[in-house]
C-alpha cells in the first residue's frame, strides 16, 4: 500500500468498527475515505445503519 | 516490479528515438554523464509516464509545454514506452495537444523522485512551503476532506435536532392548550390526546357534510337573487325608457300629419327604390313622366323635414329592444334560481316537521319558475331562520371535528417527533464519537508519521555523518499553523536549532536527501521505483562514501533506483570498485547533439576495461593496458594505505603514486598480508574458506613491474620501448590478479568493513583481509 490516505483511511474505519460506529461488514469506506469522495450523506448512512441495525435487535428482543 | 527497458520518442532532448536498457539483475542504475547530455530527459520521462507531474519542467517558473516535444517534432508523435517485468506501460502526446496521453490509463509503476531543487526548497523554504515540498509523501487532505464533510454531518443531525425538538415543543404546547381548553379530562395529557385520536368521527364528518351542503345551496341561491335583482332594475329601468321615447313620438305625430311614421317609411323605401335606377323617366305609382335628379332632390327635403319624427322612431327602437333583452335575461335568471329552489326544497323537505314554517315553500313549489320564485321571495324569511340554524351547527360541527383534528395531528407530532429526536440524539452522539475518532486518528497518525521519518532519517544522517555531533532530527507540524512543517536539529552542544542557521550547505544537500530518502522508504511497499536526479553537488570522499552506502543499504526498500549525475567522484568511486559496483548498472550519456540526440552507452567498471585489453590479443594496447594497470593499482593501493595507515611520502595533496604507495606497505605489514575467499555454504552464506593467499609475493611482483607504469603507460622514452610485451601482459596479470584478491566477487567493493575486530571484510563476507592493523 503506497498511498498514505489509504493507510490512514484504513486505520480510521478499523477504529470505527472497533467503537461499533460502522457495520463490521463496510468495505466501501475506506476507499471513499482515502480518494476524498466521502460526503456528509455519505457518513449519515453509515452511521445510521448500525443505530438502525442496533434498534431493529432492540425491538426483536423486546 | 523490475524495470527492463525504457523508449523515448520525440521527447525533450531526444531528438532522435533512444532506448535505455535497464540490467534487472541490478537494483542501483547509475546514469552519468556532464550537464546537458540528456540525463533529466530520461528521468523525466519515466517521471511524465509514471506520475502527473512534468519531472524538471515543475521547477520553471514558467513553462511552455510545446517544449516538452523534441525540437523540429512538429505534429510528430511524442512518445514514451516503458517495459518492466509487469508489463508494458506508455504515454504520447499526439499532434498538437500539450497533455499526455496514457496507455493504459491507470496502474503505472509507483514512482518517487527527488531533484536538487526540491532538496533547496525543502531546507530553505518557510515551514508552510517545506510542507508543501512534502506533500506528495505527507498530504492527507483526502481525509482531511472525508473529516470535513463528518463535521458538516454533524451540525446537520445537530440542526435537524433542534428543528424536530422545537416542532416537538410546538405540537405538546398546542394539545396541552386543547387539554386545558377541554377541562384537563385524565390525567395523562398524552393519554387523553390518544384516546381523542381513536375516536370515530366519520358520523360527525358526514352529518357536516350535509349542513355545509345546504349551506353552500342557500349561499347560491342567494347570490342568483343579487343577480335578479340587477336584472330586475335594469328591467324597470329599460320599461322607463321605452315609455318615454313612445311619448315623444305619439307627441310628434300629433303635431303634424306630415309626422306620420309610415311616411316616412314611405319616402325612405322610395329614395331607395329610384336611386337604385340607372335611368327612370315615370313614376313607379301614377306613370308621370319624371327626372330623377328633381325626385331624388324633392325626396331629400322631405326626408330632412323629418328628421326628428326619424330620432324618435329610431330611440324607440333601440328602447324597446333594450327592454325585450333584459326581459329575457330575467327570466332566464328565474329560471337558474328555479333549478336551485327546486333542489333545495328536497334538500330541506326533511326539515319540515321540526321547522313547519318552512311547510309553505316546501309544499308550495311546482314546475313554473316564476311561481316558484315569487313563493321563495313570500318565504324568505323562514327560509332565511332555517338557513341561520343550519349555518350555525355546521360551524359548530366543524369546530369539534377541527379540535379532533389538531388534537390528532399534535398527538401524531409528538409521536413522531420523539421518535425522530430520539433518533437523531443517537446519530448526534454517534457523528460526534465518530468524529473524534477521525480527528484524533488524523492527528495522531501525522504525528507518529512525522516522528517515525524523523526517527529514520536521523538514522540515515547518522550513517553519513557519524560521530560529527550534528542529528537530533526533529519533523513536526506546528499545532499554531496549518500545514506548518518544522525542522529542528541538533548542532554540537546546541539542541532544537534550525538547521539551516549551522549546517554546511553539503549538510543541509545529505539532510534534505535523507528526508527524502526516509519518506520514499516509509511510503514504498519494496516495489516503488526510486529516481535520485542529480541529488549530489559536491561532497567530500568520506561522506560521498557513506552517501553511496547508505543508498546501497537502503536499495532493499525499492524495486529500482535510477541515480543520474553529473559528479564524477561517485561514478569514479563504482568504476574503481571503490563502493558495490557489481550492484549497480553503469550507463554513460555522450555529448549530445540535435543531429545525433542522446546517445546512451553501458559503462564499465576499470577492472573490467582491463581485462578486456588484455583478452584482445589480436589488438594489443601495452601503453593502455600499463597506464589502466597503474590507475588500477593507485586506486587499490591508495585504498589500503589508508586502511593500514600506511607511512608514505607527505604531500600537499596526497597525490602519491605507484611507488610510493607501494613501499608504503612495512615489512611487518607485509608479513601477515594475506586475504582468505569464502564460498557460499547452502544457506546463501559465505561459510567455508576456498582459498588462503598471502598478498607479498604479488606484492613484490608488482614492485618488480611498477616501472612498466611510467616508462610504457605513462612518457615517451627510450626505456619505454626496450620494455618487451611480455613485462606488460604480466604487468597488467598482476594487477588483475591483485585486484581480484580484494575486490568482492558479488558486490564489486573492497574489503571495508571491521566487524570482527580482528579482520577486514567485504559487505557480503566473502574476503577477509588479513591483517586488521599494521603490526
Amino acid at each position: 500500500m503506497n498511498n498514505i490516505n489509504e493507510i490512514l483511511a484504513a486505520q480510521i474505519v478499523e477504529k470505527l468498527k472497533a467503537e461499533k460506529l460502522i457495520n463490521a461488514n463496510d468495505t466501501k469506506l475506506v476507499s471513499k475515505l482515502s480518494n476524498g469522495s466521502m460526503k456528509d450523506a455519505d457518513w449519515k448512512i453509515a452511521l445510521e445503519e448500525i443505530i438502525n441495525t442496533q434498534k431493529v435487535r432492540k425491538s426483536s428482543k423486546k | 516490479m523490475k524495470l527492463l527497458s525504457l523508449y523515448i520518442k520525440s521527447f525533450r532532448g531526444a531528438t532522435q528515438p533512444v532506448t535505455v536498457e535497464f540490467d534487472r539483475s541490478k537494483k542501483i542504475t547509475m546514469l552519468f554523464s556532464e550537464n546537458g547530455n540528456g540525463k533529466s530527459t530520461i528521468a523525466d520521462a519515466l517521471i511524465c509516464l509514471c506520475t502527473d507531474k512534468m519531472g524538471s519542467l515543475d521547477d520553471k517558473s514558467s513553462i511552455d509545454k510545446s517544449f516538452l516535444k523534441s525540437l523540429g517534432t512538429g505534429s510528430g508523435e511524442t512518445k514514451i514506452t516503458l517495459n518492466t517485468d509487469a508489463g508494458g506501460f506508455s504515454t504520447s502526446i499526439s499532434g498538437s495537444a500539450k497533455t499526455f496521453t496514457k496507455n493504459p490509463a491507470t496502474g503505472q509503476p509507483f514512482l518517487k523522485f527527488l531533484r536538487r531543487s526540491q532538496i533547496v526548497n525543502l531546507i530553505n523554504s518557510q515551514a508552510s512551503d517545506r510542507y508543501t515540498a512534502l506533500k506528495d509523501y505527507l498530504d492527507v487532505s483526502n481525509i482531511y476532506s472525508g473529516e470535513e464533510a463528518l463535521r458538516k454531518a454533524l451540525r446537520e443531525v445537530e440542526r435537524d435536532l433542534d428543528n424536530s425538538a422545537s416542532t416537538l415543543q410546538s405540537a405538546i404546547d398546542t394539545l396541552e392548550k386543547c387539554w386545558k381548553e377541554e377541562g384537563s379530562p385524565d390525567v395523562d395529557m398524552l393519554g387523553w390526546a390518544k384516546k381523542q385520536t381513536e375516536v370515530d368521527l366519520s358520523k360527525e364528518e358526514s352529518a357536516y357534510r350535509v349542513l355545509a351542503e345546504l349551506v353552500a345551496q342557500w349561499q347560491t341561491i342567494g347570490n342568483k337573487q343579487k343577480e335578479i335583482n340587477q336584472h330586475q332594475a335594469l328591467v324597470t329601468t329599460s320599461e322607463k325608457n321605452k315609455q318615454d321615447f313612445s311619448a315623444i313620438l305619439k307627441k310628434l305625430e300629433a303635431s303634424s300629419k306630415k309626422n306620420a311614421p309610415a311616411l316616412l317609411t314611405l319616402l325612405q323605401e322610395a329614395k331607395t327604390y329610384i336611386s337604385a335606377q340607372v335611368t327612370i323617366d315615370k313614376c313607379p305609382v301614377c306613370e308621370n313622366g319624371i327626372v330623377k335628379t328633381t325626385v331624388m332632390t324633392s325626396l331629400d327635403a322631405q326626408i330632412k323635414s323629418m328628421s326628428s319624427l326619424q330620432k324618435a322612431t329610431k330611440d324607440l327602437d333601440a328602447a324597446t329592444k333594450t327592454y325585450d333583452r333584459n326581459v329575457v335575461i330575467l327570466n332566464t335568471s328565474i329560471g337558474s334560481i328555479n333549478t336551485l329552489l327546486l333542489k333545495y326544497k328536497d334538500s330541506i323537505s326533511k326539515y319540515v316537521s321540526k321547522v313547519p314554517e318552512i311547510a309553505p315553500f316546501v309544499n308550495g313549489i311546482k314546475t313554473d319558475p316564476s311561481v316558484n320564485y315569487n313563493l321563495y321571495v313570500d318565504c324568505y324569511t323562514q327560509l332565511q331562520t332555517l338557513y341561520v340554524r343550519i349555518e350555525t351547527s355546521a360551524v359548530k360541527k366543524k369546530k369539534s371535528i377541527d379540535q379532533h383534528t389538531l388534537i390528532k395531528n399534535q398527538y401524531n407530532n409528538i409521536i413522531q417527533n420523539a421518535e425522530k429526536a430520539e433518533k437523531l440524539t443517537a446519530l448526534k452522539s454517534a457523528t460526534s464519537r465518530a468524529l473524534v475518532i477521525v480527528e484524533t486518528a488524523r492527528k495522531e497518525f501525522y504525528d507518529n508519521e512525522l516522528l517515525s521519518i524523523s526517527s529514520e532519517v536521523e538514522q540515515m544522517y547518522q550513517k553519513i555523518h557519524p560521530a560529527e555531533g550534528l542529528g537530533g532530527i526533529k519533523l513536526f507540524l506546528n499545532p499554531k499553523f496549518k500545514n506548518s512543517l518544522e525542522l529542528q536539529a541538533n548542532f554540537h552542544t546546541e539542541q532544537g536549532i534550525t538547521p539551516q542557521s549551522v549546517y554546511s550547505e553539503s549538510h543541509l544537500d545529505t539532510l534534505g536527501i535523507c528526508i527524502f530518502l526516509a519518506l520514499a522508504k516509509k511510503y514504498s511497499d519494496g516495489n516503488n521505483v526510486l529516481i535520485l536526479d542529480d541529488v549530489v553537488m559536491s561532497v567530500d570522499e568520506n561522506h560521498l562514501d557513506r552517501f553511496i552506502q547508505l543508498l546501497h543499504d537502503e536499495a532493499i526498500n525499492f524495486s529500482h533506483i535510477l541515480v543520474t549525475t553529473h559528479y564524477r567522484p561517485w561514478k569514479d568511486r563504482y568504476k574503481n570498485n571503490r563502493a558495490p559496483a557489481s550492484n549497480v548498472h553503469f550507463i554513460e550519456l555522450r555529448t549530445w547533439s540535435r543531429q545525433n540526440g542522446i546517445r546512451v552507452f553501458n559503462g564499465r567498471i576499470a577492472l573490467d576495461e582491463l581485462r578486456q585489453m588484455l583478452n584482445d590479443t589480436g589488438n594489443f594496447h601495452r601503453e593502455n593496458i600499463s597506464a589502466a594497470s597503474g590507475r588500477i593499482l593507485e586506486n587499490i593501493l591508495d585504498f589500503l594505505t589508508i586502511k593500514f595507515n600506511c607511512r608514505v611520502p607527505r604531500k600537499p595533496k596526497n597525490d602519491y603514486q605507484l611507488g610510493e604507495l607501494l613501499d608504503g606497505l612495512s615489512k611487518d605489514l607485509l608479513k601477515n598480508f594475506k586475504v582468505e575467499h569464502f564460498e557460499k555454504d547452502i544457506n546463501g552464506k559465505y561459510s567455508s574458506v576456498l582459498k588462503q593467499v598471502d598478498l607479498k609475493p604479488l606484492i613484490d611482483k608488482l614492485k618488480m613491474l611498477k616501472a612498466v607504469r611510467n616508462q610504457v603507460g605513462a612518457h615517451y622514452n627510450f626505456d619505454g620501448s626496450l620494455v618487451n610485451d611480455g613485462d606488460v601482459e604480466e604487468f597488467g596479470n598482476a594487477t588483475v590478479e591483485f585486484a581480484e584478491l580484494l575486490i568482492c566477487p558479488e558486490c564489486g567493493a573492497l574489503p571495508d568493513r571491521n566487524k570482527s575486530g580482528s579482520y577486514w571484510e567485504t559487505k557480503t563476507g566473502s574476503i577477509k583481509l588479513y591483517p586488521l592493523i599494521e603490526p
